[in-house]
């Protein structure tokens, strides 16, 4: 589930850095908002790119050395778990791309 | 409805019809949930206004009433799809968004039921209080699904800086937020019809051509969201491969 991914890429964004549990899950819902995302419904791709174009700057003015590098660890864990292991949910955009296709 | 004012809703009719019968077909291939909503929503409402039509287009007087009160009952479950709809696609679990979706079919039944009791049949009775709880029944859901589509189409904007949006999705939620906002003007332009016809047993030429008019931009509205001809196609990926130096700068 999505939930688990946001829950999932926190937890690793805990153990890389020294934020703490409610820094590092407000810098992510923070990062997701910038990138018009929600928690609920990110998928693996999605995560992927903002962690790669807007997570770093997020982390940078929280003080956070090598954000790039850190960002790109996240990548490699998410990459690194099975492709199954967090079912895409709903997604309004794929819907309304499906809705021409008739 | 004035002579040849109703030609915008034919043509609504026509189009809602085609529309529901499209997107019945890809639910049946898909089988999923939120093109079967929209399929019912314009399947009702394409029966609706066929019913609404049939004393016009056959100018028998008698058939006017029942006929109407048809229509309305026709009407009722469209509403009810466009709220389930929104709430599916942009509150998916939402118990607000269950409870507002039952306040809609409740305000739907009783409004028309309560109405039709009092004799008002076809339910152009702004002194009689049934008649706000089947406008407001009318009225909430798209203005619901317009605001969800409009904050979500603001969101797009930024999953789409990022390449995670193709600019027709962009689009086509502005565009179905349009029509949800145009069916609440819609709603407001019948608020003062029916006011008219209280006063002067006919309806106002000007507001009828106006009903009409914005019909025929639903109409456009809906064709571009569901069957984007290759111009609209073409323009969208101009504008996405035009914006794309700029992003990559």
């Amino acid at each position: 589930m999505s939930q688990d991914l946001f829950d999932f890429v926190a937890e690793q964004l805990e153990q890389f850095t020294a934020l703490d549990r409610l820094e590092s899950r407000g810098t992510l819902r923070i990062a997701l908002k910038r990138a018009g995302l929600a928690s609920r419904s990110v998928d693996r791709k999605q995560f992927c790119v903002i962690l790669d174009s807007v997570v770093p700057s997020e982390l940078e003015s929280r003080g956070v050395a090598d954000a790039r590098a850190v960002c790109a660890a996240l990548i490699g864990r998410i990459e690194g778990e099975p492709a199954d292991r967090w079912r895409a949910s709903h997604d309004v955009d794929e819907i309304f791309d499906r809705l021409a296709g008739g | 409805m004035l002579d040849g004012a109703w030609i915008g809703q034919l043509t609504a009719a026509l189009v809602y019809l085609i529309v529901g019968m499209r997107l019945a077909r890809l639910a049946s291939s898909t089988r999923e949930r939120p093109e079967r909503l929209l399929s019912n929503l314009f399947l009702f409402t394409a029966v609706s206004y066929f019913l609404y039509l049939v004393p016009l287009i056959i100018a028998i007087e008698a058939l006017w009433t029942p006929f109407n009160f048809a229509g309305r009952v026709a009407y009722i479950p469209a509403p009810i799809y466009i709220a389930l709809f929104t709430r599916d696609v942009f509150r998916s679990g939402s118990r607000v968004s269950t409870a507002l979706i039952a306040a809609t079919a409740g305000l739907l039944v009783v409004g028309v039921t309560g109405s039709a009791i009092r004799g008002d049949w076809e339910g152009f009775s702004l002194d009689d209080s049934f008649f706000w709880l089947e406008w407001v029944g009318y009225t909430l859901p798209f203005a619901w699904a317009g605001l969800e589509a409009f904050a979500q189409y603001r969101s797009s904007l930024r999953r789409r800086r990022l390449g995670l949006c193709p600019q027709i999705v962009c689009n086509r939620l502005l565009l179905w937020a349009s029509f949800g906002a145009i069916q609440v003007v819609i709603s407001f332009v019948a608020l003062r019809m029916y006011a008219d016809f209280a006063t002067e047993n006919a309806f106002s030429g000007i507001l009828d051509r106006l009903a009409g008019v914005l019909e025929l931009i639903s109409i456009a509205l809906i064709w571009l969201v569901f069957f984007p001809p290759r111009f609209y196609r073409r323009k969208m990926s101009d504008s996405e491969a035009a914006d794309r130096p700029a992003e990559e700068a």
